[in-house]
């Protein structure tokens, strides 16, 4: 019998995910999904009929794929109270929360990776695994970092835009849209790109909903000059997109996303964050405290102005700190007035029996 | 948020993974993968015909296959003459196969 490398590949993740149940998640759905992954992969290989190899092949992908996101998920990795957030947004796009798991990457950048919507089905028949997945990575460097870790939005974004084709439906409905810098007629390649660039504005202005301008300040950082690729839009551009949400200017695209969510019967984009002043907490060093989950998403935009011009202002201890040591106290702050509002939720909702 | 991760097809994958199971042997291809591409197929010759009827329940792949089949006028006629599974042979999947990775590849 030939040796087959994608049996072999089979078990290397077997043993790594036993490994994996050994280990703590925030949510205990991880552990179920990690015993699922582990079945599929006994089925796999104990099967009676030959599986084909490619959908082996596919199959192996997927699961290799699931391993990296959920070895990011340790309570001793994933960035918890960015997640939590996230989790929140879910709640009015999703019949039910999915699970969220992070990977952290060495890389100047965030990502949104799918499950294949074929394994999804396959999973779900074979196995019961009824949770949606949602995949995202980001730089580890980021992990606690909650100010920068705000792009994680626009990566549930990606997740929301391609559960429901968001993009896709404003392109079938408006065929002749045009984009900022694309003009005439398109070749299939620039209908491509338009489609891309599409996919990017929906994910910026998703996360601009929840993080307001924090997300056109973060991205005027992480990408200053960015000019226009085959997948991306120039940053100036999605910059002007984003500040015509959350000013409340009309403009077409946001108008053509709203058109295609109300056809798909998804809420519209609008502003779900509420200021906060932290101004007075964060400067005697102190947490805010949060009262609503609409807080929680706003302390992003004023945690980021404080950073960019009140700390500079402030009076002692912050006049004695190094940038680099604002930089890390403000986040320890937006963590802590986010970890403090978690605590008082889930005790506010926990049953009377188990306080 | 400045580059895409590696998913050329989207959520068209399972399509793609049809056609290539359909070169080799038709009879290993699960049956749930048959449904879920029929279906898909099924609605997104419906959308290129009147988008309007896009609403709540459309299938996201069918969309994004409609939208695929709008740009390639090949990979329009190849759907268009698929009417069940049985009566597509390896050459017709190959050429489908590669009008579809040619809609997504820019």
């Amino acid at each position: 019998m030939p040796h087959l490398l994608v049996d072999t590949n089979l078990r290397l993740l077997k043993s790594r995910l036993e490994a994996l149940d050994d280990n703590a998640y925030f949510d205990l759905r991880i552990t179920a999904y990690v015993r699922q992954l582990r079945k599929i992969i006994e089925t796999l290989l104990s099967a009676s009929a030959p599986v084909p190899n490619q959908l082996k092949h596919f199959i192996t992908h997927q699961i290799w794929r699931a391993t990296e996101f959920i070895a990011g998920s340790t309570t001793r990795l994933q960035p918890y109270e960015s997640v939590y957030g996230l989790q929140c947004a879910t709640r009015e796009w999703l019949p039910q929360e999915p699970l969220i798991v992070t990977a952290l990457i060495q890389e100047p950048n965030f990502y949104f990776l799918g499950v294949n919507p074929l394994f999804k089905n396959l999973a779900s028949a074979g196995l019961g695994i009824a949770d949606e997945i949602v995949q995202i990575s980001l730089p580890e460097i980021y992990r606690q970092k909650p100010l920068y870790s705000i792009a994680v939005y626009h990566e549930l974004g990606h997740y929301i835009d391609t559960n429901f084709s968001v993009s896709d439906t404003v392109l079938a409905l408006n065929p002749q849209l045009a984009l900022p810098g694309m003009t005439g007629p398109m070749s299939p390649e620039q209908q491509l790109m338009r489609r891309r660039h599409l996919r990017e504005y929906f994910a910026d202005l998703f996360a601009a909903c929840y993080c307001g301008v924090a997300i056109k300040r973060f991205l005027e950082g992480f990408a200053p000059d960015a000019t226009a690729s085959a997948s991306h839009p120039e940053s100036y551009q999605r910059w002007q997109v984003i500040q015509a949400l959350v000013s409340g200017t009309q403009h077409f695209l946001v108008d053509a996303f709203n058109q295609a969510l109300k056809a798909r019967r998804l809420p519209p984009l609008s502003l779900r964050y509420e200021r906060v002043n932290v101004s007075q907490q964060f400067k005697a060093i102190r947490p805010v405290t949060l009262s609503s989950i609409k807080q929680v998403y706003g302390i992003f935009d004023a945690a980021w102005e404080f950073l960019d011009s009140e700390a500079d202002n402030a009076q002692d201890p912050w006049n004695r700190m190094d940038p680099g040591e604002i930089e890390r106290v403000v986040n320890d702050l937006v963590e802590k007035s986010i970890r403090n509002w978690m605590v008082r939720e889930r005790w506010e909702h926990a049953p009377l029996t188990s306080r | 948020m400045l580059a895409n991760a590696p998913e050329p097809l989207g959520n068209l994958e399972p399509l793609r993974l049809l056609f290539l199971l359909l070169r080799g042997n038709p009879a290993e291809i699960p049956e749930s993968l048959k449904q879920q591409a029929l279906a898909i197929i099924e609605q997104a010759r419906q959308i290129v015909t009147d988008a309007n009827i896009i609403d709540g329940d459309t299938l996201p792949e069918a969309i994004a296959l409609a939208l695929a089949m709008r740009s390639s006028q090949q990979l329009a006629q190849d759907i268009s003459q698929i009417h069940g599974l049985d009566n597509i042979d390896p050459a017709r999947a190959d050429r489908t196969l590669e009008h579809l990775n040619a809609a997504f590849a820019g």
